[in-house]
C-alpha cells in the first residue's frame, strides 16, 4: 500500500512538472502583445506569410536580448538585464508609432546555447534587433551567426573582443557597439597614466584567456611604448576560474617592481583582492586594475578596507560628478538597491541608442545599415558621459582613471582621479598604425613599435 | 510479436516515426531545430548508455570524444577549407583515434576508477581545445562550419539527422542483442565470473569503448553541422555529465530512455527557459523526483510497471 501511495505521489509530481513544462510553447509571453507575423515555411520551398500588418498600425519592433542569467557569470548578466529593463520602465515604449517589444533569454554563458537561442529569437519571436552578450566568445559566435542575416541588427553593449571592431570589422556588417567598448581601450589609458606616475617597471597578473590577453596587452603596449618596462617573465597568467590566488600573490610579492597591473574575472576577483590585502601588499605595491577588476559588481561584495583606494581605469565611473551619471546612479540605486555596475550602464545605453535611431529614422527599421549610420551620427549623453561612434562602430568616450572610495553610506564606488578625453579604441595611435599589429594575445603583448602617437589625447 | 507488449511497442514506434517524418510540415522552423538538436544529443546519450547501461561503465568523458570529432570537421572546414567529404573523414578519424587512445587507457579499469579516468580524458580534450589556439581558436571557437548544399535548409538537415539517428539506433539495438552485447551485460553483472568463463574482459571493454566512441563521434559530427560552430564548452565535463544525466533521467540500459531524456532536457533548456528563468531548478527537481521514485528512469520505470500490470492480469510471465 505504502509503495502505491509513493508512486502515486511521484507520478503526480512528475505530471505536474511535465504539464508545467508543456504549457509554455507559444503560450503568452509577458512582453508579446500582438501575434508575430506567422511565416510558415513548408518543406519544398514555398513560403507563405499568413498575416500582414494591420493597416494604420505599424508592426512592433521586436528586440531579443541575450544575457547569461544562469551559470558562473549570472550576477553580471542579471545586472545587464536590469539596465535594459530599467531603461524601458523609464522611457516610452512606443517610439515613432512603433511599439517596443522585447524578450530576454538566458544563454547560460554557453556559445552553443546562445546560438540556439538567437535562432529562436530571430525565427520564432521575429526579432529585428539582437542585444547581447556579455562574454567575448559568445558575442563573437553570435556575430558570426548574425552576419549572414542583413535583416537583423546586432547591438553589442558589453562583449568586448577587440577584433570585432578592428581587424575583423568587415566580417560583421550588421554589428554595432552601441554602449560598448573594446577590451584594450580602457587599459591603453592606464598604461600612459602609470608612466606619468613615475612607474618604470611593472608586473602583470591577468586571466589566461582572450579578454585577459587584450586588457593586459593594452596596458603593456602603451606603458612600454612610453618607455616603461615589462619583463615577460613577470607577466603571470592564471587559468580562468582559478579558486586560490594566494600562490600568485606571493610570487608578485617577491618581484622587484614599481607597480602591478591586474585583471581578474568572476570568483577570482574577490580572492585576488582579499589576498592582496591580507598579505600586506596593498600598502606596499601600487595596484593598477583593469576595468572589470574593480567594477562595482565586484567591489560591492568585498569589505571596504580591501578595496578602498585602489586605482583602475574605465569608461564607466559611477562616482563621476556629472548630471547624467548621478541621475542614472540614483535611479538604479532606488530601483535595485545597488550602485550600478558597468553592465547596467551598458545595456541602458544600448537602449538609448536604439531609441535615438528609431526617432531619427521615424520608425523605419527596414534598412539596418541606415540604423547603423544613424547611430554613428549621434552624440548622446549617456551614463558613460558623451558617447560618439568612430567609423568602425566602436564608441569614443572620456575614460577615467578611477579610485575606489567609501561613500558616506558605507558603500564603495569608483570616483575619477583624472580624465582622458575622447579616447577611441586606437588611442594613442592612429587606426592605420594600430591595425598593422596583430590582436593582443599571450604571445603578443604589444612590444612592436608602431610609430608616433596621434595628435590629441 | 509476443503479446500486448509487442503491439504497444510497435504502435509507439510507428506513431513516433510518422510524427518524426512529418514534423517539418507540422511545426515551425524553431521547433524542428529543437527536435534536430534533441535527436543528436539523444544519440550522444545512447552512446553513453551502451557503456553505462549495458557494460556498467559510467563514463564522464564522452563529450571529449564527440568534441574531437566536431573539431576535426570544423578545422577542415574553417581553417583548411577542405571539401565536405574530407571534413567528415577527418572528423570520423579524430573521434576514432581519440576513442582508441582512451580505450587503451581504460581497458583495465572499472567502477570509480573508470569514471575518474574518463573524467580526466574528457578534460584533456577540453584543455587542448583551450590551448591549441591555432587549431581550435581557443575560447572563441571555430565559427562558420557550412553544411553541404543539399543539407543547407533546416528541414533537409532535420531529415538527414533523423535518418542517421535511426540507422545508428537500429545498429545499437542489434549490438546490445548480439552475443557481444550480452557479454557486455555479463561484464556489468560480474566481471570475475566472465573472466572465469574465459572471456578477455579487457579486450571486451576496449571494443565496447570503441563502439560507443563511434556513435559519440557521429553525434559530434552531426552537432557541429547543426550549430555550425564549436568551442571548448562542448568538450567540458558539464557536457559529458549532461549526457549521463539524460541517460539516467530516461532510463539506464534501455537505449530509448536516453533519447527521451534528451528530449526532456533540450525542451527544458531551450523552450521552458524562455518563460521560466529558473529552469535549472526545474531540471534539478525533475532529477530528484526521478532518482527518488523512478530509479530505473522514466522508461525503465514505465516498462516495469507495464509488465507488473500485465502479470497481475495473467497476460505475461514475470521476467525474473
Amino acid at each position: 500500500m505504502r509503495t502505491r501511495w509513493r508512486s502515486l505521489a511521484a507520478s503526480t509530481a512528475l505530471l505536474a512538472l511535465i504539464a508545467a513544462a508543456c504549457g509554455t510553447p507559444g503560450g503568452g509571453t509577458t512582453t508579446t502583445t500582438a501575434a508575430p507575423t506567422q511565416t510558415t515555411a513548408a518543406p519544398g520551398g514555398e513560403t507563405t506569410t499568413t498575416q500582414a500588418p494591420t493597416t494604420g498600425e505599424l508592426e512592433p519592433l521586436r528586440i531579443g536580448v541575450l544575457q547569461p542569467l544562469t551559470g558562473a557569470i549570472a550576477a553580471s548578466g542579471n545586472d545587464a538585464k536590469d539596465g535594459w529593463e530599467l531603461y524601458w520602465q523609464n522611457h516610452p515604449t512606443e517610439i515613432a508609432g512603433r511599439k517596443i517589444e522585447w524578450r530576454v533569454e538566458d544563454t547560460g554563458g554557453d556559445p552553443d546555447t546562445a546560438l540556439q537561442k538567437v535562432d529562436e529569437l530571430v525565427q520564432n519571436f521575429g526579432a529585428e534587433i539582437i542585444v547581447g552578450e556579455l562574454l567575448a566568445n559568445v558575442t563573437l559566435a553570435l556575430a558570426d551567426r548574425l552576419a549572414d542575416n542583413p535583416d537583423v541588427l546586432f547591438v553589442v553593449p558589453i562583449g568586448s573582443a577587440d577584433d570585432m571592431t578592428q581587424r575583423r570589422r568587415d566580417e560583421f556588417p550588421n554589428m554595432i557597439r552601441a554602449g560598448g567598448w573594446t577590451s584594450s581601450q580602457t587599459s591603453h589609458v592606464l598604461g600612459d597614466w602609470a608612466y606619468e606616475q613615475g612607474y618604470r617597471k611593472v608586473a602583470t597578473m591577468c586571466t589566461d584567456y582572450a579578454f585577459g590577453h587584450e586588457m593586459c596587452g593594452g596596458f603593456v603596449h602603451v606603458f612600454t611604448y612610453r618607455g616603461g618596462e615589462v619583463d615577460p617573465s613577470q607577466q603571470l597568467w592564471n587559468p580562468l576560474g582559478t579558486q586560490d590566488m594566494s600562490t600568485y600573490v606571493t610570487q608578485l610579492a617577491d618581484m622587484d617592481v614599481d607597480a602591478v597591473f591586474a585583471l581578474q574575472v568572476g570568483g577570482s576577483v574577490g580572492d585576488f583582492l582579499t589576498n592582496w590585502h591580507d598579505f600586506g601588499l596593498k600598502d606596499r605595491i601600487p595596484l593598477l586594475g583593469g576595468e572589470v577588476l574593480l567594477d562595482n559588481s565586484n567591489i560591492r561584495n568585498l569589505p571596504p578596507e580591501v578595496v578602498e583606494g585602489l586605482i583602475s581605469s574605465g569608461h564607466w565611473t559611477e562616482g563621476r560628478d556629472e548630471p547624467t551619471v548621478t541621475e542614472f546612479v540614483e535611479l538604479v540605486d532606488a530601483a535595485t538597491g545597488k550602485i550600478p555596475s558597468y553592465y547596467v550602464a551598458a545595456t541602458w545605453t544600448a537602449a538609448q541608442y536604439i531609441q535615438a535611431a528609431l526617432e531619427a529614422l521615424d520608425g523605419d527599421t527596414s534598412d539596418k545599415q541606415k540604423m547603423i549610420e544613424a547611430m554613428q551620427g549621434f552624440e548622446l549623453e549617456t551614463p558613460f558621459g558623451i558617447s560618439r561612434m568612430d567609423s568602425y562602430g566602436n564608441p569614443i568616450y572620456d575614460i577615467a582613471i578611477r579610485r575606489v572610495e567609501v561613500r558616506d553610506d558605507g558603500r564603495v564606488w569608483n570616483v575619477p582621479v583624472e580624465i582622458y578625453e575622447n579616447v577611441d579604441q586606437f588611442w594613442p595611435f592612429t587606426p592605420e598604425e594600430y591595425l598593422q599589429q596583430p590582436v593582443y594575445s599571450r604571445e603578443f603583448q604589444g612590444n612592436l613599435s608602431v610609430g608616433e602617437p596621434a595628435a590629441g589625447g | 510479436m509476443k503479446g500486448p507488449t509487442g503491439w504497444v511497442k510497435l504502435g509507439l514506434l510507428v506513431a513516433s516515426l510518422a510524427v518524426g517524418v512529418a514534423l517539418p510540415y507540422l511545426v515551425d522552423q524553431f521547433l524542428v531545430g529543437i527536435v534536430t538538436l534533441a535527436l543528436i544529443t539523444g544519440l550522444f546519450a545512447m552512446s553513453i548508455d551502451l557503456l553505462a547501461g549495458y557494460g556498467g561503465l559510467v563514463t564522464l568523458g564522452q563529450a571529449g570524444i564527440s568534441a574531437a570529432a566536431s573539431y576535426g570537421v570544423a578545422y577542415m572546414s574553417v581553417k583548411a577549407g577542405a571539401g565536405h567529404l574530407a571534413q567528415v573523414g577527418v572528423g570520423l578519424l579524430a573521434g576514432l583515434i581519440v576513442s582508441a587512445v582512451f580505450a587503451v587507457m581504460i581497458m583495465r579499469s572499472s567502477g570509480v576508477y573508470f569514471m575518474m579516468i574518463t573524467l580526466a580524458q574528457g578534460m584533456i580534450i577540453w584543455g587542448l581545445s583551450i590551448r591549441l589556439t591555432r587549431i581550435t581558436g581557443a575560447e572563441n571557437g571555430l565559427p562558420g562550419v557550412d553544411r553541404p548544399e543539399f543539407l543547407s535548409l533546416y528541414w533537409q538537415y532535420y531529415w538527414f539527422v533523423l535518418a542517421v539517428v535511426l540507422i545508428c539506433s537500429a545498429m545499437l539495438y542489434v549490438i546490445v542483442r548480439s552475443p557481444f552485447g550480452l557479454a557486455l551485460e555479463g561484464l556489468r553483472e560480474s566481471e570475475s565470473r566472465l573472466l572465469v568463463l574465459g572471456y578477455n574482459t579487457s579486450l571486451q571493454k576496449f571494443y565496447a569503448f570503441m563502439v560507443s566512441g563511434f556513435f559519440a563521434t557521429v553525434a559530434g559530427i552531426l552537432l557541429v553541422y547543426l550549430n555550425q560552430f564549436i568551442s571548448p564548452s562542448s568538450a567540458h565535463l558539464t557536457a559529458s555529465a549532461l549526457g549521463v544525466l539524460q541517460t539516467i533521467l530516461g532510463g539506464v540500459g534501455t537505449l530509448v530512455g536516453p533519447m527521451i531524456g534528451s528530449f526532456i532536457v533540450v525542451y527544458l533548456r531551450n523552450v521552458v527557459s524562455q518563460d521560466f528563468e529558473r529552469w535549472p531548478t526545474l531540471m534539478g527537481l525533475l532529477f530528484i523526483v526521478v532518482v527518488l521514485f523512478a530509479r530505473r528512469g522514466l522508461v525503465g520505470e514505465l516498462s516495469e510497471r507495464w509488465r507488473a500490470w500485465l502479470t497481475r492480469r495473467g497476460l505475461a510471465v514475470p521476467l525474473r
